[in-house]
């Protein structure tokens, strides 16, 4: 347990040293986030059901830094802890390999809630505040930041180097953030490229994050909790198969 | 009891046997070495030993525990420096030591005072870089601290030295033995001769998956009948037997461009064999006497060079 907890703060220490990801959960979305208003301003449209655009963008970024977090940070890191044989090197101590993963785990949602809490204080001054009940908003953020790490886990168990993941992870991240109506609503879609959001798990994510916002209530949204609970045990299963220490 | 205790290791590589049921025990308070090429099946034995390999067949005791089922017991009290290993990049020496101490149930007795622990390994003013900004040689040095935080009863060292040019190295074995003198039991792997002439108690030489020999240094080398080594370049060709034929000369061999002669009386045979290139006209070039070493005793046992 004591190796589990300073292992913990210490994965914490090193997510705030790698700048990258430092930048684009505390300071890229956000950043975007001003953008995106400047462009749609706060009108209500039609074609959204009467909600303010930008309304849409809040949940929308909540869910890009999941995505980001889940498939750069814990794939990607994961796979590069393997090439470099630290996780060998934890496997002659009498450290459990269960606590690498959850001290991974417990240190990506503490830093995605981190990201998104900042969103949320940001997007207040211009009047995006959350709608719904603040529970089910952590309950969807919850559900999908779990269901979206073990898919991180799966792409960190599949892949030989950090190098291919790396590659692996910049495909799916970009066709997600674009195909799921996340960074562009879905509306401004063609009807095919609605069918193919649909495949993109992300998609789910959003909505469900969309519906806990705007406080359509939970149990509205059971469709995407379904869809993303399927999908965490799916993902967890396949991983735990896969996983390799070396 | 004894620190370690193998009998009958085996370890298959699809069809490769990397380990051909070797057996061997540990004493404590002893440095042991095995000397073998690459590929010996050195790294394998050592790793099966530390439960990181699951092996194929044999039994294997380390303080009495099987790796296998009892690893978590085991690794309590065992500090091992892997071959190739790494660390995070972004990460500390001092927040190393701290995060590897914390993964053991015994306080580690340089909590207080990580400087004593670094001190002699030569990283003490490093103790606040980065990993990444170490050099290969402190890297090196600071996995072997690492091995040591919980102040473990046997440390395992596989290829320790590799990377380290000669200063550093015998750095390094002085620090080992002063480890070994209190009271730990030190294994370890090496490809190099001088290595485990130097700081072993005891030696074995492995090759091809079987351990040839197993004895202290010296013994292995007395073991070759006190013969020291004439080595000499000559220019032009020349027939092997003529040297075979020098009196006490018991071997003859050709190593590259340099020849070999091996006897217990190596001064009459130097004299001999200037007397008779003289006579001949030869020209001796680079002449040497060295006294037999572990390389020699690799030689004889499977007529191949160590460093090939």
């Amino acid at each position: 347990m004591r190796g589990f907890l300073h292992l913990t703060w210490v994965e914490t220490k090193l997510f705030l040293r790698e700048w990258q990801a430092v930048f684009f959960s505390f300071v890229l979305l956000p950043m975007l986030l001003f953008l995106f208003k400047a462009i749609f301003r706060h009108d209500p449209s039609v074609v959204f059901g009467n909600v303010a655009t930008v309304e849409q963008m809040v949940p929308g970024f909540i869910a890009i830094g999941i995505a980001s977090n889940a498939i750069y940070i814990i794939g990607g890191v994961l796979a590069s802890y393997r090439e470099r044989g630290i996780l060998r090197r934890f496997r002659v101590t009498p450290l459990r390999p269960g606590a690498v993963l959850a001290s991974q785990l417990v240190v990506v949602y503490g830093m995605t809630m981190l990201s998104a809490l900042i969103l949320m204080g940001i997007a207040r001054p211009f009047g995006l505040k959350l709608l719904g009940d603040p529970l089910s908003m952590l309950g969807a953020f919850t559900l999908g930041a779990l269901s979206f790490f073990s898919f991180g886990f799966l792409i960190g168990s599949l892949f030989k180097t950090a190098r291919i993941t790396y590659s692996v992870n910049t495909t799916l991240f970009f066709s997600m953030i674009f195909l799921s109506g996340a960074a562009i609503p879905l509306e401004l879609l063609t009807p095919f490229m609605q069918n193919i959001a649909r495949l993109i798990p992300l998609t789910y994510v959003v909505n469900l994050l969309r519906d806990a916002w705007l406080g359509r209530g939970l149990a509205a949204s059971w469709p995407n909790i379904a869809v993303l609970g399927t999908f965490f045990v799916v993902c967890a299963f396949i991983s735990s198969r896969a996983f390799r220490w070396e | 009891m004894n620190a370690i205790s193998v009998q009958g290791l085996i370890k298959d590589y699809s069809d490769l046997r990397a380990v051909d049921g070797i057996s061997f025990d540990v004493e404590r308070g002893e440095i042991f070495g095995m000397l073998g090429p690459n590929g010996a099946g050195k790294t394998t034995t050592i790793e099966c030993i530390e439960g990181l390999r699951r092996p194929d067949g044999g039994t294997i005791r380390v303080l009495g525990l099987d790796p296998q089922r009892q690893g978590y017991e085991l690794r309590e009290r065992i500090g091992v420096q892997l071959q190739a290993t790494s660390l995070y990049e972004r990460i500390r020496v001092r927040e190393a030591l701290k995060l590897f101490a914390s993964f053991y149930r015994t306080r580690s007795p340089w909590a207080d005072a990580w400087q004593r622990l670094v001190e002699p390994l030569g990283l003490a003013e490093k103790i606040n870089s980065y990993y990444y900004a170490l050099s290969g040689g402190q890297k090196q040095r600071l996995h072997i601290a690492l091995a040591l935080v919980h102040d473990p009863e046997i440390i395992f060292l596989d290829e320790l030295t590799t990377g380290l040019d000669p200063q550093a190295r015998r750095a390094m074995w002085q620090l080992i033995k002063e480890i070994r003198n209190r009271g730990k039991t030190i294994f370890l792997t090496t490809h190099y001769m001088e290595e485990a002439e130097h700081l072993c108690d005891r030696v074995a030489i492995l090759d091809r998956g079987r351990i040839l020999a197993l004895d202290s240094p010296s013994r292995l080398i007395a073991s070759l009948g006190g013969e020291n080594r004439i080595l000499f370049t000559l220019q032009g060709s020349c027939d092997v037997d003529f040297f075979r034929r020098i009196p006490h000369v018991s071997r003859v061999e050709r190593i590259d461009s340099q020849l070999a002669l091996y006897s217990s009386q190596s001064s009459q045979v130097l004299l001999e064999l200037i007397k008779r290139a003289d006579s001949n006209g030869w020209s001796l070039q680079d002449v040497h006497v060295q006294r037999a070493t572990l390389e020699d005793v690799f030689l004889t046992l499977t007529g191949r060079a160590l460093r090939e």
